[in-house]
């Protein structure tokens, strides 16, 4: 993603985040909106301050272009992401069985639709992944 | 895999830091790649071979044993 949209994504999310701000004192909504709105407003002004930085400053933009690129940092996402997967099967799994024992059935289904979700997710990707390379 | 990027680095008195940024990556792979943690892609391998003005054979030394590794 090129700098200008990494900025104007971020101060999409910080207009966004103040209009949550603003309808959640003025329409009295609930505290989990005034929450996200603000969560929103910090992530975008550190996303600009971190782009007007890389605009600014060639040292930081090379060493920013640099682990984007780096093969050894796109290895290292990339397992990340595969012991991410399979620490998911494995708690998801392990807690679907301990919420049935422990009989709670239907808070069981939660973990075990969510680890059947990423294994059908799983499958997509191999089967299309199989086809391109 | 083993291999002689340190060996030849030293050897032509280049710094890590200047080698890293020669070949595009950061310092910390090449401090991977030399201490043999991490294997470059066969794009990355030619390229460090043809920097030091040598084939890829002379760079990495490849073992059958470590195959899969």
């Amino acid at each position: 993603m090129n700098n200008t949209r990494r900025m104007i994504i971020s101060a999409l999310e910080i207009l966004i985040g103040a209009a949550l701000l603003v309808a959640a004192r003025v329409a009295h909504l609930d505290s989990a909106w005034l929450g996200m709105g603000g969560a929103l407003v910090a992530v975008g002004l550190v996303q600009l301050v971190l782009g007007l930085r890389y605009r600014a400053d060639a040292d930081y933009r090379e060493k920013t272009d640099t682990e984007a690129t780096d093969e050894r940092n796109l290895f290292i996402r990339s397992r990340a992401w595969v012991w991410a997967g399979t620490g998911f099967v494995i708690i998801g799994g392990v807690l679907t069985v301990v919420l049935m024992i422990l009989g709670k059935h239907e808070l069981s289904t939660v973990p075990g639709i969510a680890v059947c979700v990423l294994m059908i997710l799983y499958w997509l990707s191999y089967y299309y992944l199989t086809r391109k390379y | 895999m083993k291999n002689r990027i340190e060996e030849i680095r030293r050897l032509r008195g280049i710094r890590q830091e200047d080698f890293a940024k020669a070949m595009g990556v950061s310092r910390q792979t090449i401090s991977s790649l030399e201490t043999g943690r991490y294997n470059p892609s066969i794009f990355l391998a030619y390229r460090i071979a043809r920097f030091f003005d040598l084939t890829i054979e002379e760079v990495f030394l490849f073992e059958e044993s470590e195959e899969g590794k």
